[in-house]
């Protein structure tokens, strides 16, 4: 038996309709059958307000240039066991001191054997360096983050974050937004480090921010 | 009668959803706008469900010189579509890093051959899982049908395809890579290749690039 149609294609500029019941008319559909819709939250509200959003940042850091036994001033850890796979939503690089050194910077992964024995020297603290995004909450995260990582081997690049072009500049630092295409999975070291050389010292302020999955 | 009853009659709740907070639980009206529109929140990155699903790639290399486009053009960075593959590739994103502070003034693009030209190249040097290309899922392995090369000869002069961005001076001063979000304009059908080259001069010697992109059942 055919299913009647679930929408009603309206010119949407027609209608305004008052609130309070159910609408007169079925949910408006464009002229393509596909459904009219608005957004009423930023796209990481659900996440963040089901406590479910993370930050973590460091200040004035100097991010290592890529190589062999890697030591991390900014690691991002999901062990093992967490049972949750971690969405990565933005990467923020700050600049802190004028003179810049030009290199693209990106995330490093360690996986497997490599990641868990690493050396876990700094992990971070709730409230100090790592947050909810419900500000002012104790967050609760699996995925741990440490402000010194030495890993094992030697990573490789997993994504881009962005690049500094000249050694004066004129633009705000780097920022990735990655929309879903980066995903920590369970047993994964992901660390900040730069391409061919050591950044400025003391010169980087680093922040990321990761929702956290349910995963089987 | 509940929209979950008889989705014939659908309708939505016309309000204020700043003025409703629902039990966990709870089935609902969906609540719709003044014009009928359903209200809706998405809850994770775009990219996220396919990442999640293993249909997400990434390649990258590390100081490479972007060839002119010319005949015979010899790429650094390949995207190839075999044409058994059964997927279209939707390019998501390409990121131009740089690591030299002495740019070219010049135009950086994605350069196609197709069919039988881009089946005379020759496939040099293909990239190696889990050192130059990557599932999104960082620690899986990558089950991609589109193939990074490293290295790849073009038969012929490919032809530009999508223009990403340019260097306007000899020092770029600023931190923003070159960087293009395609959002489903640019697809890679199989039997194509696609490389970066520069539109007039060589590029830099020194450029960090990156494509990401996923894959879908033809």
């Amino acid at each position: 038996m055919a299913v009647g149609s679930e929408g009603q294609v309206v010119n949407p500029t027609t209608v305004n309709l008052p609130d309070g019941g159910g609408a007169t008319i079925p949910p408006t559909q464009g002229k393509q059958g596909e459904y009219l819709v608005s957004e009423i939250h930023g796209k990481y509200f659900v996440a963040a307000q089901r406590k479910g959003v993370f930050t973590a940042n460091v200040t004035a850091v100097t991010v290592p240039a890529i190589a062999a036994t890697l030591v991390s001033v900014f690691t991002l850890w999901n062990p093992i066991g967490s049972g949750i796979i971690g969405e990565m939503i933005r990467t923020d690089v700050g600049v802190v001191l004028s003179t810049i050194v030009v290199d693209t910077i990106g995330w490093y992964a360690s996986f497997a054997k490599n990641a868990s024995t690493g050396t876990f020297t700094t992990p971070g603290v709730g409230l100090t360096n790592i947050f909810s995004t419900r500000t002012g909450e104790v967050p609760a995260n699996q995925i741990q983050f440490y402000s010194a990582y030495t890993h094992v081997g030697t990573p490789v690049r997993v994504d881009i974050i962005g690049c500094f072009g000249a050694a004066a500049l004129t633009t705000p630092g780097p920022v990735k937004l990655h929309d879903g295409t980066m995903l920590v999975m369970p047993g994964t070291a992901v660390s900040v480090a730069m391409s061919t050389t050591v950044a400025t010292t003391s010169g980087t302020d680093l922040q990321a921010t990761w929702g956290e999955w349910p995963f089987v | 009668m509940g929209q979950n009853l008889n989705i014939i009659n659908l309708v939505g709740n016309v309000a204020n959803p700043a003025s409703t907070s629902q039990a966990d639980g709870t089935q609902p009206m969906l609540t719709a706008g003044r014009q009928s529109e359903l209200l809706a929140t998405e809850i994770h990155g775009k990219y996220y469900t396919t990442a999640y699903r293993k249909n997400c790639f990434k390649f990258n290399k590390t100081a490479v010189t972007i060839p002119q486009v010319g005949s015979a053009m010899v790429s650094v960075f390949s995207l190839w579509n075999p044409p058994s593959s059964g997927v279209l590739g939707e390019l998501i994103s390409v990121d131009v890093g740089l690591v030299t502070a002495t740019t070219v003034v010049d135009v950086l693009g994605w350069y196609f051959s197709a069919t039988n030209l881009a089946l005379a190249g020759t496939f040099t040097t293909p990239s190696v899982a889990g050192t130059n290309h990557f599932s999104a899922r960082v620690g899986d392995s990558p089950g991609n049908l589109v193939a990074p090369y490293l290295a790849y000869t073009h038969s012929g002069t490919p032809v530009r395809c999508d223009v990403i961005g340019s260097y306007g001076a000899t020092t770029d001063v600023s931190t923003q890579q070159i960087r293009k979000d395609y959002d489903g304009k640019l697809l890679l059908p199989p039997g194509v290749v696609i490389s970066l080259g520069m539109s007039t001069a060589t590029g830099p010697v020194g450029n960090d690039p990156e494509v990401c992109w996923s894959e879908w059942s033809l």
